[in-house]
């Protein structure tokens, strides 16, 4: 189940499985497992693909990735690539119930299950006139100052005006607050609906 | 008893602050720091009672001057009763600093300030639950109506009271304040501060360490964000329980045009310019009709007395040096005064700071920088202070030496005074455009030369105000009056000494030593290259010593409209006055300064020189 594992911890994309055969004797005695399991097989370019039971097989695990993903970084604050590494290790030895109170907690406390990470943007990634939510932001001489302002995690923010590529003008609390792209840069957000 | 105002900047603070106390407000320097403490007393009965107010703040725990400076004033006990100013429409947020206050506990009172505007938003808050939270007295004021101003003081004085708060923290951080007063006995408030390695006693947070670690590594998070988050919901909490949104208004806001790519830089250039123009026009104005009193009564009056001697030498130069003094630098420092004042306080210099922030990136500043440098309009010397608002020292450096270049009101006197009048206007504006390319240069070189970190800005946009007459007046009062009380006798003084000088004519060895040189390089006659060595004590004696030394204050008479535009261009750059020197080396250390003032004096020269050969 390596190869799969591997896979699905890095991307989502099925298709891509083919340049994963590395050839090593390991890799080769795993690849001809899967195929016993008629849970892969080769193409006629003799790339591989996974069939249809496969193909389910990996999205459950992708699926159980994400939950743990989306605890391990929003929840408990990991970085991302902690947080990744342990979604790893865990997606699948977890059980199904275990995962679905999982899911439950995530869902709880109002974080979205993406599909990729790609939620997670930082500020000066974010348009004029949206209004995001502050998930982390790192540590920086002015740290304190924008915590006390209030950007905190969890805190609701609007992107009041954004000049070309350059400085914005956030509104948190009610208050109108201008910052350089490069302080932007180090407040992690994700946008809301 | 001593009474603290303690807010947020952009509260009004100071507006309330001024209508307490009036005029007669003393300002001083908080040892150490270029921190501005305001003290005033006032009586109430028969009890006197001294205010004093704590520079505006976001936080008693963070790192910066002003904010050091509050943490010192609240741990001495120097202030028995704290009032505390919010802003009504903003109450969670400001209500964050009340609850920092509130740990230390510490007698207070809360005035909710600008509760007019509350109306026009379609909101209100309900000051009996306030209260009832809270634990201590809430009065409504607004400090533009000047409603309820006076209720502030006998309320404070009578029922201030401590503060019942306390901010429910996440339990790890709960846990270790318990755990460190059952080891240690260590109370709350002081394991707070030492949990935020801002206990004043270095071993009391080695003691927090171990916890202080435990709770980042567990949370990825420093304690300090995660107790700002606590105590900023905390802080909403309270206001949701009081506020109240009773209908939804629309505002219109004029404000998005100030700050949208294309009208913004439009209005940046007009109200700048316009102010400028409007500072050179009324200043001239004023000008000329003290020249002309003293012309045509003054001069006159002093001719009747008809001395003989020395003693006419002196009185002479009395009457130059008060001519020069008033009539020539007096009404252009007033001018700008006025209008520093004005930009400040009608909060557009944020609106300038934002759109600036992209071009000032290039020069290894941000948008904060732009601050000071209109400040530089005004005086160099404080603007070279307000440095503290630029947070690295490349940053700093490099706001020093264009601060340094930027034309204080002292030069625009002689810009204004001798060029604008003397020459025209085109000319003295032209004057501007080439120290504004000698400042960007220089910052750019800068920039390039120096290495050091680099972090943008975060600047609060208050809402924009129509300035209060009374507050520009006693802030542009308080700036006049060193000039009024300083400079003017000194230059009196000055002039006098010269004229003694002049009278046994001690001069000739200036034109033998500086005659020669200061006519092959610069074009100048060797009294104005005296007269810009004088401009070391400040900026505008620069025009006063030229009058003095030339006899009259009529320059033109005595020199051409090309050596009067080089005058003013080389005394725009050359040297700094000696006050923003010593402030300079305070800010930046003695490198810098003898690197600055020795790159700035060069300068004056070589421009000099240049447009010697080029007009």
């Amino acid at each position: 189940m390596i190869l799969i594992r591997s896979q699905s911890g890095k991307t989502t994309s099925i298709s891509e499985l083919g340049p994963l055969h590395n050839g090593t004797p390991a890799g080769d005695n795993d690849i001809r497992q899967l195929a016993l399991a008629k849970l892969i097989f080769f193409d006629s370019d003799s790339n591989l693909n996974l069939t249809d039971k496969g193909t389910e097989l990996a999205l459950q695990v992708l699926k159980k990735h994400q939950i743990l993903l989306a605890f391990f970084s929003e929840i408990l604050g990991l970085d991302d690539g902690a947080a990744s590494n342990e979604a790893c290790k865990l997606e699948h030895s977890v059980d199904d119930s275990g995962i679905s109170r999982l899911r439950g907690i995530v869902s709880e406390q109002g974080i979205l299950i993406n599909n990729s990470c790609k939620s997670r943007l930082n500020l000066s990634e974010c348009s004029e006139g949206s209004i995001i939510r502050i998930l982390s932001i790192k540590e920086h001489g002015n740290d304190r100052l924008l915590h006390d302002l209030g950007f905190c995690p969890g805190e609701h923010i609007r992107i009041i005006r954004k000049l070309h590529n350059s400085s914005l003008i956030i509104e948190v609390k009610g208050c109108e607050i201008a910052i350089s792209r490069d302080v932007a840069r180090d407040v992690n957000v994700t946008e809301e609906k | 008893m001593r009474i603290g105002l303690i807010g947020n900047p952009n509260v009004g603070k100071s507006l309330i602050f001024n209508e307490l106390t009036g005029l007669g407000v003393e300002v001083s320097n908080y040892p150490g720091t270029t921190v501005d403490i305001f003290l005033g007393t006032i009586c109430l009965g028969s009890d006197t009672i001294e205010i004093t107010d704590i520079p505006g703040i976001y936080s008693i725990d963070g790192k910066s001057e002003s904010e050091q400076f509050a943490r010192e004033i609240i741990l001495s006990n120097s202030i028995d009763i704290y009032i505390s100013v919010l802003d009504a429409t903003h109450l969670a947020r400001n209500l964050y600093l009340f609850i920092e206050l509130a740990e230390f506990r510490r007698p207070a009172i809360i005035v909710l300030n600008m509760t007019d505007e509350l109306k026009k938003r379609g909101l209100s808050i309900d000051s009996k639950v306030l209260e009832e939270i809270i634990g201590v007295p809430v009065l409504y004021v607004s400090a533009r109506t000047g409603m309820n101003i006076n209720e502030i003081i006998p309320l404070a004085a009578k029922r201030a009271a401590i503060p019942d708060l306390q901010v429910p923290y996440e339990a790890h951080i709960e846990a270790g304040i318990r755990s460190l007063f059952s080891l240690f006995g260590i109370k709350r408030e002081e394991a707070l501060m030492a949990l935020l390695e801002l206990h004043p006693d270095p071993k009391v947070n080695e003691l927090a360490d171990p916890i202080r670690n435990e709770i980042s590594n567990t949370f990825h998070m420093t304690l300090h964000q995660i107790i700002a988050t606590n105590r900023h919901n905390f802080a909403l909490t309270i206001a949701q329980k009081v506020e109240k949104q009773n209908e939804q208004k629309e505002k219109y806001d004029f404000n998005k045009y100030l700050t949208s790519p294309v009208s913004g830089f439009f209005f940046l250039i007009l109200i700048i310019g316009g102010l400028l123009s409007f500072a050179f026009l009324v200043g001239s104005w004023i000008d000329r009709l003290l020249l002309y009193t003293f012309q045509y009564f003054v001069t006159p009056a002093f001719n009747s007395l008809q001395l003989t001697g020395i003693w006419n030498s002196i009185g002479l130069s009395v009457l130059l040096g008060l001519e020069a003094g008033f009539g020539v630098a007096f009404p252009f420092i007033l001018t700008f005064y006025l209008l520093v004042s004005l930009i400040e306080d009608s909060g557009y210099l944020t609106r300038a700071a934002f759109l600036c922030d992209r071009a000032l990136h290039r020069f290894g500043l941000h948008g904060i920088a732009v601050i000071p440098l209109v400040l530089g309009l005004g005086c160099n010397v404080p603007a070279i202070m307000g440095l503290r608002l630029l947070r690295t020292k490349k940053q700093k450096r490099i706001a020093a030496l264009m601060i340094l270049l930027t034309p204080c009101s002292g030069r625009t006197v002689v810009i204004a005074g001798l060029v604008a009048v003397f020459v025209g206007l085109i000319p003295a504006l032209s004057i501007y455009c080439i120290i504004a390319i000698v400042i960007l240069a220089s910052a750019y070189l800068v920039n390039r030369l120096s290495s050091g970190s680099e972090y943008g800005m975060v600047l609060e946009m208050p809402p924009l105000r129509w300035p209060k007459l009374l507050d520009i007046l006693s802030k542009t009062y308080n700036r006049l009056k060193e000039f009024l009380f300083i400079a003017i006798p000194a230059l009196v003084v000055t002039s006098i000494i010269l004229g003694i000088l002049q009278y046994f004519n001690a001069f000739a060895w200036v034109e033998e030593y500086i005659g020669g040189f200061s006519m092959a390089v610069l074009g100048l006659p060797s009294f104005a290259t005296t007269a810009l060595l004088f401009a070391i004590l400040r900026k505008e004696m620069a025009v006063e010593i030229l009058a003095v030394l030339a006899g009259t204050p009529q320059i033109s008479l005595v020199m051409s409209g090309k050596q009067i535009y080089l005058f003013a261009l080389i005394n725009a750059l050359f040297i700094p006055c000696i006050s923003s020197i010593a402030v300079l080396f305070k800010e930046v250390g003695a490198k810098y300064t003898l690197i600055f003032c020795g790159y700035v004096m060069v300068l004056g020269i070589v421009i000099g020189a240049l447009f010697n050969l080029l007009l």
